[in-house]
């Protein structure tokens, strides 16, 4: 990735970061701002419910009172106060009092319990309400929740008592709402609110016993683990239930237990607001944020794109000039303009290339003096081992002379096998420097690198299991799909030769030479590896240097030879290698080569001697 | 101090029949037309084809008591129509029948010239018309007559000759146990239903035959007893779940249905009411509220009537009763059939009417009796004060 | 119906609260129903009849005037009222109604006679609608029942019937259209024919009797041949005129329930209200006006009552108690005297027909 194009995302993201921040910011703390308002304004409104189911209660308490206060109703108690008073004349009033007065539950109860006339249930004249004659004040106890016995059954109803006192004797007025759909209906519920009842007269959750105005709620088992909560503690209660996947579809309740005289719990009223009003302001801020988020995200490329080539622009000169300059054009400068760090950078970094090229031009001179050194010392050191044996054998000669003429002869010819043996290897030595001193440019043309490896493998096959020695077992894993190759066949094989050799030295005890060869995003890798001795890491770092070697014979020119022609061919090569398992190198050689033309060779300042040996 | 004037009852009268109209005399007025309204609609008057509901039935066997010479005592009726103290003079089925006295009926004409009668009249309805004396007779139920005579209509009641049982069904097999059709008759309170449902138009009954017929119902009790009826409930142990069907249409058997299930509930025991219409047999009851008429003031022929009924009803073996049995022999059928728990009598109550004030000589039928349409006449006829003569 | 009263009077305080006890009694006793009776001069609420009293005082004494709102019809009535009388002195004799019942059956009866042929035997005679009855008695026992049926050519709900003794061994009988003999020759024999014309003598005149119905038709025969035709009626009441002259005087039962007042002129002298469908002359030594017993009003499903009225100047006053019956009066016919009158009337609680036998005695 490009300096631009990191500084591009760099920005890009922060930017976006910031923004996106900012907006999830600020949605979190209007989404919480709503919230709040939504449950003040819900609170508020469940307030407004409990206060009008309150003044409910009051207006129950006050009709059941007007009853009482009825001068039929006071006639009905005088004459029920005499002695031998016959109540059945009245066992049908109670239906007519509370039609008029619109009660649900009305029944008028004598001194000692018994009901004289039921609205609701008109057959139970007579019984007695026992709970009536007990010692309370009617009066300051107000309206109550309590469970009435119907023709049709149980029912749960909002209740008032009121009393008639004449003499000792006494007249109840029992009256009351039921607690249903028509109750529910009758509340005045504000816009987006809706009540439920759960009427608590069986012992286990029943869903038929949840109405709403309509009547039973439909999949009112929705409702059942927080009633069930209700039934275990009776307490307000908050919570929400979802119809559905889509949020807007959530309402949430504020559960209100309803109890009884003795604290029983007799239903709950469930007070819910749905919440897609708010789910609804959420998703606009929602999508507000994201917009903005949007924009920001656009705003944010665009003006990061314009910075960040603003910015990366003399940076990108400044690579421009740092890729030539690594190219080899020690000349490229880039443009010092501005003052700030990239204009300091600039003027820095030209300091530094002329700097770099001075000291490359230096290091390069020391090289070559390095080089030549070592060079000199490599041929002294090789042409020494053959000088001496040269110098010893005149020597020997030179003492030979005054020896008969028979040894002398012996010596002689001892000694002129020695010196053209010696002469021979000083042949070889140079013949290696010259070759490796005149390593020619590779020619190129398509070839199949699987045949070079067969190729080169061949050679050494009579080697790989020649007598008195371990086979070395070749194996190959060549891609048959491997396109052809821009190189030179000769300079690839004769590197492959090398890896080979430096194999086979490397398995003095015989093992398996394993060649490989891969297509990967564009490139060739060959693999040569060798189950020999293994290289340590120092060794690894040193080994394409010219003369090294860890044999105790060769030139150590070899596998310099192997990188010279990867290098030659735009490729890299590489090792690996442990100690006591084997060594694998890797040859990456692009398929259009993009070959690095070797730097032509600066004019070396030769030592004014050259020393030229001619093969005789 | 204050003078008492002497006020002759001429004077006060003079002002009051002013007021009042003028009031006939002791013997009884010719002329007029009796106005009568009932509920039930009566599509034909013939006796042989059957009425649709027992309340049909009811309304025609007195019409055709009218029309016809007179009732035997099994409730046929002898002669041809219009052979009795009316004749037909206009029929409109279901909803209208005029009867024109006979001049010549052998039991002497009516007073009333024509007896109007319209059909299908609603309770409601039948009560505001007494009350603004718009028709001059309408049976009322039983357990409307207080409340219709507290509201100033003229009431007279019969004897109570209506009987209000349960009967057990036969082939149903929840009643199967006698005990729990003990405890169904000892759980109901009978003094209830009589006071606040009857308004004390009634008696309580623990027999087949009312005291007045037979003498002997005081041996069968009527009181109630809760705490017995729950023990023996407790003694049979296990669930019992019954119905007790009752007629639709009427609210009287309703709220007695619905109180006796108010008792067998306190008692322990499920006993539903189960509306009933008419011809609708689907979902027969465990037992129902029956309603029996006595069809002659002499107990012997109203048992041996019930008996008829009852019997195959209720599933009860023969009750054999004699021809001119005894008090003791209709006792033992009466007992015989009490002690099987089948049919549980619950009360006695009367056939009520009402009347305008104009009506005169009106006394309530006996049982069996017809309307007395043929002695009851009309007060405060317009008089023709135009006949004058000079002596 | 509403009534209220005012006392406009100038005279002493009234005593309104007797007097609202009095009307409502009479009110019930009619069978009608006081809705409210209001003092004082408020306007009474609405309802089917109005009556507004006002307690005047005009020269001749306290007058009733009532003002009467029956719908829309409206209607003025005026009835003088006295006062408590204030002369000194002794209070005159008040006429009292007796009464002795002689006999009782359970068979209908229409009429009784009895008769004393000498002083060892009384014979009873008993008309039944079918059949006429002779008792003979000597002393305290029955000796003889003779029951003669008769047919009936007419069927009537009500019949009515009457017996006359020419003397205590003849006995004529009027039933419906027959008029039937009864004579002890010695046996009892009774001859019955249809009665044509079905005349009954009452007195000096022939009453003209509708067979098919419970009255008389309204003709009356008069001495002279000359029939004058009233309107019908059950009974009547006869009074000679008091000063001698040819005008008679009849109060006549009216089917409509009103009493007709004729002095000789084809018009009512005067209509006489609550007064029952049988009446009958009597003239009592109590007393000097024209004295008529009245049944009471109502029906026979009721006890009955028996109220002696003095007639004077077009006014009948109730004398004396009410004298009250068990049952309905079913026929009431006076004695050939007028000193008495005979009264038959059924005795609801036993059922029973009783007959007895009615005087007027002094009371002081």
């Amino acid at each position: 990735m490009t300096f631009r194009s990191k500084l591009f995302w760099i920005f890009t993201l922060a930017l976006v970061a910031s923004v996106a921040l900012i907006a999830a910011g600020v949605t979190i703390v209007t989404r919480q701002a709503f919230e709040q308002m939504y449950a003040q304004h819900t609170e508020a409104l469940v307030s407004q419910f409990q206060r009008e189911f309150d003044q409910r209660k009051q207006d129950v308490a006050h009709r059941v009172q007007m009853i009482t206060d009825e001068q039929t109703t006071i006639q009905m108690a005088i004459a029920l106060s005499r002695p031998q008073a016959d109540p059945s004349v009245y066992v049908n009033d109670a239906t007519g009092v509370s039609q008029s007065h619109q009660l649900d539950f009305l029944d008028f109860v004598g001194s000692d319990g018994a009901i004289i006339s039921s609205a609701e249930y008109p057959e139970r004249f007579g019984y007695k309400l026992d709970w009536l004659t007990q010692p309370v004040d009617w009066a300051s106890l107000g309206s109550f929740l309590m469970k009435i016995e119907t023709q049709n059954g149980p029912a749960i109803g909002l209740m008032g008592v009121s009393t008639v006192r004449v003499g000792d004797k006494n007249l109840y007025v029992v009256g009351g709402e039921r607690l249903g759909k028509n109750f529910l209906g009758s509340l005045v519920l504000p816009a987006g609110m809706r009540a439920l009842l759960y009427l608590n007269m069986d012992p286990n959750f029943q869903s038929i016993n949840l109405l709403d105005q309509n009547g039973p709620v439909a999949e009112g088992d929705r409702f059942a683990k927080f009633i069930n909560q209700e039934r275990d503690t009776p307490a307000p209660e908050i919570f929400k239930i979802a119809s559905g996947p889509d949020l807007a579809r959530t309402e949430e309740f504020h559960a209100l237990p309803l109890l009884g005289r003795r604290k029983e719990l007799l239903g709950v009223l469930l007070v819910g607001s749905s919440r897609q009003e708010m789910v609804t302001i959420e998703n606009r801020i929602r999508v507000l944020a994201e917009s903005v988020v949007a924009i920001g995200l656009l705003l944010s490329l665009l003006l990061s794109w314009w910075g960040a080539a603003r910015v990366t622009r003399p940076v990108r000169k400044l690579a421009v000039v740092a890729r030539e300059v690594s190219e080899g054009n020690w000349n490229a400068r880039v443009e010092e303009k501005g003052g700030g760090e990239i204009g300091q950078l600039a003027r820095a970094f030209n300091q530094m290339t002329g700097q770099l090229k001075e000291q490359r031009e230096h290091l390069v001179q020391a090289e070559r003096v390095a080089a030549w050194r070592e060079l000199a010392r490599r041929l002294a050191h090789e042409l020494k081992n053959p000088l001496f044996p040269l110098q010893t054998t005149v020597e020997n000669l030179q003492r030979a002379k005054t020896k008969s003429p028979e040894q002398f002869e012996e010596v002689f010819r001892e000694s002129t096998g020695i010196l053209l043996a010696e002469i021979e290897n000083l042949e070889k030595i140079i013949g290696r420097f010259s070759d490796f001193a005149k390593m020619p440019q590779p020619e190129l043309a398509p070839v199949n690198l699987n045949e070079i490896v067969r190729g080169a493998v061949k050679l050494f096959e009579a080697q790989f299991s020649a007598v008195g020695r371990p086979p070395i077992t070749p194996e190959f894993h060549l891609a048959e799909d491997l396109p052809l190759l821009q190189a030179d066949a000769a300079l690839l094989r004769r590197a492959l030769e090398n890896l080979i050799l430096n194999a086979m030295d490397a398995m003095p005890a015989g093992g398996v030479l394993m060649l490989r060869t891969t297509r990967e995003k564009g490139e060739i890798h060959l693999e040569v590896s060798d189950t020999g001795t293994g290289l340590t890491p120092e060794e690894c770092e040193r080994l394409f240097t010219p003369y090294y070697t860890t044999k105790h014979h060769g030139t150590g020119l070899g596998l310099a030879v192997v990188q010279s022609v990867v290098s030659d061919h735009g490729g890299r090569i590489s090792v690996e290698s442990e100690k006591g398992i084997g060594t694998s190198f890797h040859i990456y050689l692009p398929v259009k080569p993009g070959i690095r033309s070797a730097p032509a060779p600066a004019p070396v300042e030769t030592p004014r001697e050259i020393l030229t040996v001619q093969k005789v | 101090m204050k003078q008492r004037l002497y006020l002759s009852a001429a004077a006060i009268s003079l002002l009051l029949l002013a007021v009042v109209g003028a009031r006939s005399a002791r013997r009884p007025a010719y002329g007029g037309t009796l106005r009568v309204e009932i509920s039930a609609a009566i599509n034909s008057l013939d006796p042989a084809v059957a009425a649709a509901s027992a309340s049909e039935a009811e309304a025609k066997a007195e019409i055709d008591g009218l029309i016809y010479e007179h009732r035997n005592p099994n409730g046929t009726f002898a002669g041809i129509s219009g052979s009795g103290p009316f004749h037909v003079a206009a029929w409109d089925p279901g909803k209208h029948v005029t009867l024109a006295a006979n001049d010549d009926y052998s039991g002497g004409r009516p007073f009333v010239d024509s007896v109007d009668i319209l059909m299908g009249r609603s309770l409601h309805d039948r009560l505001l018309d007494l009350e603004v004396n718009s028709t001059d007779f309408a049976e009322i139920p039983a357990e409307q007559a207080r409340q219709a005579a507290v509201g100033g209509v003229r009431i007279s009641a019969s004897q109570p000759d209506r009987l209000l049982a349960i009967v057990f069904l036969a082939g149903r097999p929840a009643a199967q146990d006698q005990r729990v059709r003990q405890v169904v008759s000892e759980c109901v309170d009978r003094s209830a239903i009589v006071d606040f449902i009857l308004q004390k138009e009634g008696v309580p009954a623990g027999s087949l035959l009312p005291q007045w017929s037979n003498g002997t119902a005081y041996l069968f009790p009527t009181a109630a007893d809760p705490v017995g009826a729950k023990a023996l409930l407790a003694q049979i142990g296990g669930f019992h779940s019954l119905t007790l069907g009752y007629d639709s249409g009427d609210s009287f058997e309703k709220s007695v249905a619905e109180r006796i299930a108010v008792d067998a509930r306190a008692a322990g025991l499920t006993f539903s009411a189960q509306p009933m219409s008419p011809g609708n047999s689907a979902g027969l009851p465990d037992a129902r509220l029956v309603r029996l008429s006595m069809i002659s003031p002499e107990p012997q022929a109203s048992l041996r009537n019930f008996l008829t009924t009852l019997v195959p009803m209720a599933g009860l073996d023969a009750v054999p009763l004699p021809a001119n049995a005894s008090i003791e022999q209709m006792y033992a059928a009466e007992r015989g059939v009490i002690d099987t728990y089948r049919v549980v009598p619950l009360v006695w109550y009367p056939h009520v009417f009402g009347l305008s004030t104009r009506v005169m000589d009106w006394r309530a039928p006996a049982a069996g009796e017809s309307w007395p349409f043929s002695d009851v006449w009309l007060d405060g006829l317009a008089s023709d004060l135009s006949e004058k003569a000079e002596p | 119906m509403i009534a209220s009263v005012t006392d406009v009077s100038s005279g002493a305080p009234i005593d309104l609260q007797w007097l609202r006890k009095s009307v409502e009694s009479e009110i019930t006793t009619e069978g009608g129903r006081l809705v409210q009776f209001a003092m004082g001069s408020a306007e009474p609420p609405s309802a089917d009849a109005q009556v507004r009293i006002a307690i005047s005082h005009n020269e001749h004494g306290y007058v009733l005037i009532a003002q009467i709102a029956l719908g829309d019809a409206k209607q003025i009535v005026v009835a003088p009222v006295a006062a408590a009388p204030v002369n000194a002195g002794p209070p005159p004799p008040t006429p009292v109604l007796q009464r002795k019942i002689v006999w009782e059956q359970t068979d209908p009866m229409l009429d009784f006679a009895e008769g004393s042929p000498d002083s060892n035997h009384t014979l009873w005679y008993i008309l039944g609608p079918d059949r006429l009855s002779a008792y003979e008695f000597s002393g305290a026992s029955q000796i003889l029942h003779v029951d003669e049926r008769f047919s009936r050519l007419y069927t009537s709900r009500d019949s009515r019937g009457r017996l006359a003794l020419t003397d205590p061994t003849h006995v004529t009988a009027w039933v419906a259209a027959v008029r039937c003999e009864g004579l002890w020759s010695p046996g009892f024999a009774v001859s019955c024919s249809p009665n044509i014309g079905q005349q009954w003598p009452m007195g000096t005149v022939n009453w003209a009797y509708d067979p098919t119905h419970n009255f008389f038709t309204g003709a009356v025969t008069l001495s002279a041949g000359i029939i004058t035709h009233y309107p019908p009626f059950y009974s009547a009441a006869f009074a000679p005129d008091a000063r001698g002259g040819n005008t008679s005087r009849w109060i006549l039962a009216g089917l409509n329930g009103q009493a007709l007042l004729f002095t000789g002129g084809a018009q009512p002298a005067a209509i006489f209200f609550d007064w029952g469908s049988d009446i009958a002359s009597l003239n009592s030594t109590c007393g000097s006006a024209w004295q008529v017993l009245v049944t009471g009003p109502g029906d026979w499903t009721e006890p009955d009552r028996i109220q002696l009225y003095q007639i004077a100047n077009r006014q009948a006053t109730a004398v004396g108690e009410p004298l009250q019956f068990p049952g309905p009066v079913l026929s009431l016919w006076p004695s050939t005297d007028s000193q008495t009158a005979r009264v038959v009337f059924r005795n609801l609680q036993t059922g029973l027909y009783e007959a007895a036998t009615l005087s007027v005695g002094c009371s002081n």
